[in-house]
């Protein structure tokens, strides 16, 4: 027995002291990163073990249980001693290895050796009683009991923050219901991997994007605290700082940029980022970073100013960033009612929707009499004036009378008048319509004095008005009121001024 | 709910429990919805998809098929090494695992038949055979790289058309009447305009609906004679007869259709409903006399005649009525060399002009209408042509031409949120196959339907136990076109 115990502190002496001996290359040797691999087969027998142990013991409490399992908790907390200093011992060959998040490898080994300490504590009590009630006269009651209590709890923590290491901080929490997930405030189910902001339009490329992958994949080791190679990814100005190896990121230039040349490196390679032990970038994150960077690296501009790539494309839509809303589809508009749609419609209007779950309709003049018909046409007009954004009256009656109307529909933004009988004055009911975009007045009597009603109209980029009274005075007043409208008066090849066609 | 709506609804019914489920499941908003749709229903006197899938950049389609498959060689894609190499001998490494339709043996290379310059702000490069639509490259968007997977007329045409080089799927004008409607109740959602003196290869298959509900089908107007054959009133029948009789043949048709319950029987009672009304609209549409000199001028029209050009001016006053998808074949292009009509010093130089000015014409003036900015103009063939010379009958032959050829060609498109003045893909030193950006038929489809509001991918009909589509289960929107 003696011997027997002396051999095996002299093995672990011996296993403990090999860990300080570390190869000139400065790497941990192949053998003990073998051993090391043993840690997740070893570390079962003492949780499984201890576990039991515990377990008898409290059963032990019960009067009629009472000293029965005595002999067999005094050779489970044996085992589960020695087992126990394996695991730790072999845990600490694979820690050499790396590859673990720092803080997590802290806890998790502390808490380990805690459980070796409480797990001995308790053994030599149950061993050796007499001895323990000199040592600890005033707690010999309780303090086996606390030994054992903090034991299991030091258990069960080094075992989670284990897990933890191993199959990553989500691994438990991925397929909870999502009942239960909303009562531990962890977010939905549906929304991991996507983003959800909640002004897409008012968030940057950076934020949205960019500073999530790097705070996920690279500042573990660059950050306030620690900066590896003299970099801190965490914020913007040490970003364009860089670190040893000079500049992180040349804007504009993702091929000259250390970043991305070295997170696109193959894992082989020694340079490779983040560290082969370490999470790696996915194909996806890396094609958005390298974007970023060949867009200009920018941390102002906004999502919906960003121009994607296909590939990039792709990746936001997965993320639900594909369509970032802006105009009239980012306005909080009511669906249509559909009493309402089929009041229009009945009045020679075809009315579809613009698009599948938007409240938005497209409004053609189907029957050219019946529409243009403006008797009454503010009441069925107003019940969708909120929903209207595309008004196509063209070839149809209607005059200055209905653009009476169409100033009450604010989120027109493409509107067809041509061939109508609307005039100058019709023009100045255009003015509040903030989001029209494209504005068809070919073939009317509208003249240059109609066109400056037209001037504040800053979302406008496309006006017709080929065929009408307007002359080059006031459509240049108007160009430089509006430099980015595209004014069409006429191709060329047909002579202005013609009378349209008699129909 | 109108009466193709519910000649589907019957078939859903009988066809599939899934249906049922998902009508029971989507409750009010459903509802909500089937009343927006009846509006365009009762617009078009057909729809049945639930419309785009998102706010469209185009709301009409005018496809000019340049049947034959034309040589970009001599148009558009301008290879200077291409004439350096003239009358050598085609290198083996290039024919090796290649079919051709006619070459056999090791052919001559063949410079192009064309002198070229750049044109306009974007500097796109175009041949002297091209001289008017010079002027509006500035609005096209080129694509260098198409390819397509077959080497013969008919099939490359289905493809193009239907998506498959088989018979039997519904084509791509069908499939977006079948999703947007029309946008008139008196005019065929979807019309078809024939000129070149020969159809299609693959027949009126190009223009059918496949199985989808016969509606949707392509229907052909001609420009001379009637516009729809036997759609006017024999002689001694007063139109208020007409009315009468149709009255009488519908409602005998709704009773067999309550006894069998064959919703093709709905389809064939609204095609006589809209056949009377097309008696009085269709002439007026189709009638091209009353357009100002101006317009005719500027089109090179041939009033009377069966013209390209007659054909470009109609596909613009249809459009401006609300036809959804006009689709132009003009037959000539395939200059294989072997006789005068069809050779590229022949034939093509005259398909050149009669298309040239009409394509230009149709361009500027649905711009000046405000028309381009949602009417989506596709110009292209069914496939390209060989940079080698395909002689057939021997040495002595005064014209040239060359052999079909489907691993590059070029199409463009313009208007309806395309971005003007650009080129996408790139072709070799001699234009004999892609160095970049290839699009393939399917992948061209897919974003045409993109630009019409929908993901390609969910335009479906069921048919024989799956859900068919266009583009099958292949294409990829080319997004580097898009504005």
């Amino acid at each position: 027995m003696t011997r027997s115990l002396i051999g095996l502190c002299a093995g672990v002496f011996f296993m403990i002291m090999m860990l300080f001996m570390v190869p000139e290359s400065g790497q941990p040797s192949d053998f003990t990163l073998f051993l090391g691999r043993f840690h997740p087969l070893v570390v079962h027998l003492p949780i499984g073990i201890l576990m039991v142990a515990t377990i008898l013991e409290g059963l032990s409490r019960i009067p009629s249980f009472r000293g029965r399992y005595d002999t067999g908790i005094l050779a489970l907390l044996y085992i589960g001693v020695w087992t126990s200093i394996m695991a730790v011992i072999a845990g600490l060959y694979l820690a050499q290895g790396g590859g673990y998040a720092a803080d997590q490898l802290m806890w998790h080994k502390r808490l380990g050796i805690l459980v070796v300490f409480l797990a001995s504590l308790a053994y030599l009590y149950k061993a050796w009683p007499a001895l323990s009630e000199q040592l600890f006269k005033r707690w010999e009651s309780g303090i086996y009991g606390v030994t054992l209590s903090v034991m299991l709890l030091a258990l069960i923590f080094t075992g989670h923050f284990g897990g933890v290491m191993t199959h990553g901080s989500d691994y438990l929490t991925r397929y909870l219901p999502d009942g239960i997930r909303q009562i531990a405030g962890l977010p939905k189910k549906a929304d991991l991997g996507r983003l959800d902001l909640d002004d897409p339009s008012q968030t940057t490329v950076y934020a949205a994007l960019i500073a999530p992958i790097l705070a996920s994949r690279c500042e573990g080791c660059h950050n306030a605290s620690v900066q590896r190679g003299g970099l801190r990814l965490d914020d913007p100005e040490f970003i364009l700082l860089g670190g040893d190896s000079g500049p992180s990121i040349v804007s504009g230039r993702s091929d000259e940029s250390e970043l991305i040349h070295r997170i696109w490196l193959p894992a082989i390679s020694d340079e490779s980022m983040p560290p082969n032990e370490s999470p790696q970038l996915s194909v996806a994150e890396a094609e958005l970073l390298r974007w970023w960077v060949d867009a200009g690296a920018s941390f102002e501009e906004l999502l919906p100013d960003a121009e994607w790539t296909p590939s990039t494309q792709t990746i936001v839509d997965y993320m639900g960033l594909g369509e970032i809303r802006t105009g009239i589809f980012a306005l909080d508009t009511a669906p249509p009612d559909s009493m309402d749609v089929l009041a229009l419609s009945s009045r020679g209007f075809a009315v579809t929707p613009l698009a599948e779950n938007e409240p938005y309709l497209q409004v053609r003049c189907l029957n050219l009499e019946a529409c243009s018909n403006t008797t009454n046409i503010d009441e069925v007009l107003r019940p969708l004036s909120d929903q209207i954004a595309w008004l196509d009256l063209g070839r149809s009656q209607v005059g200055d009378p209905f653009m009476e109307v169409i100033a009450d529909l604010p989120h027109v933004t493409r509107l067809y008048l041509q061939q109508t009988s609307v005039t100058d004055a019709g023009l100045s009911h255009l003015q509040g319509l903030d989001y029209l975009e494209y504005l068809n007045l070919y073939g009317t009597q509208i003249s240059d004095s109609g066109l400056v009603y037209l001037e504040d109209l800053s979302s406008l980029t496309s006006l017709y008005i080929w065929q009408t009274q307007t002359t080059e005075t006031g459509i240049s007043r108007l160009q430089s009121a509006l430099p980015q409208l595209y004014i069409n008066h006429g191709s060329n090849l047909a002579p202005v001024g013609s009378d349209p066609e008699g129909e | 709910m109108n009466l193709i709506q519910e000649a589907q609804h019957a078939y859903l019914n009988r066809v599939t429990r899934r249906h049922f489920l998902k009508s029971a499941g989507a409750g009010l908003g459903a509802i909500a919805f089937s009343a927006l749709g009846a509006d365009t229903v009762r617009a078009s006197g057909a729809t049945m998809a639930d419309g785009p899938h998102f706010a469209p950049k185009a709301k009409r389609v005018i496809f000019l098929h340049m049947a034959g498959g034309p040589s970009p060689l001599e148009l558009f894609d301008y290879k200077p090494e291409l004439a350096r190499l003239d009358g050598q001998d085609c290198p083996e490494s290039l024919l090796e695992g290649k079919r051709f339709a006619f070459i056999r043996g090791i052919p001559k290379m063949l410079g192009p038949q064309a002198t070229f310059q750049q044109y306009g702000e974007s500097g796109a490069w175009m041949s002297n055979h091209l001289p008017h639509m010079a002027n509006v490259v500035d609005q096209i968007a080129f694509l260098k790289a198409m390819h397509t997977d077959e080497f013969n007329h008919a099939p490359a045409q289905l493809l193009v058309h239907s998506g498959s080089p088989r018979l039997g799927r519904p084509s791509m004008g069908s499939w977006v009447t079948y999703g947007l409607g029309s946008e008139n109740e008196n005019l065929p959602a979807f019309v078809v305009l024939l000129s070149g003196g020969a159809a299609p290869d693959a027949g009126a298959s190009v223009y059918g609906s496949g199985f989808l509900p016969t509606v949707y089908q392509g229907v052909q107007c001609r420009t001379k004679g009637d516009p729809v054959l036997f759609l006017s009133d024999p002689d001694g029948i007063p139109r208020h007869l007409r009315r009468r009789s149709i009255d009488a043949i519908n409602a005998i048709n709704r009773q067999h259709h309550e006894e069998v319950g064959d919703p093709e029987i709905l389809t064939r009672i609204s095609q006589y409903e809209m056949a009377f009304r097309m008696q009085t609209s269709v002439p007026e549409a189709m009638d091209i006399s009353h357009e100002p000199e101006y317009i005719h001028q500027m089109y090179g029209t041939e009033p009377g005649e069966t013209a390209f050009s007659n054909n470009c001016l109609l596909a613009r006053r249809l459009v401006e009525r609300g036809v959804r998808f006009v689709q132009l074949f003009h037959w000539g292009w395939d200059s294989h060399g072997a006789g005068e009509s069809e050779a590229l010093n022949g034939g093509f130089l005259k398909r050149c002009q009669e298309t040239d000015q009409p394509v230009t014409a149709l361009i500027q003036d649905l711009d000046q209408r405000g028309l381009l900015e949602d009417t989506l103009v596709i110009w292209g063939g069914e496939f390209g042509r060989t940079p080698m010379l395909e002689n057939r009958t021997g040495s002595d032959n005064p014209y040239v031409g060359r052999d079909h050829h489907s691993d590059v060609y070029t199409m463009w498109m313009a208007g309806g949120g395309v971005q003007g003045g650009i080129t996408h893909g790139q072709t070799d030193e001699i234009g004999y196959s892609a160095v970049n950006g290839r699009v393939h038929v399917h992948d061209l489809q897919a974003t045409i339907l993109h630009l019409l509001g929908f993901d390609h991918r969910r335009l479906t009909y069921p048919f024989q136990g799956r859900d068919f589509r266009l583009t099958d289960v292949h294409g990829h929107v080319v997004h580097e076109i898009l504005s």
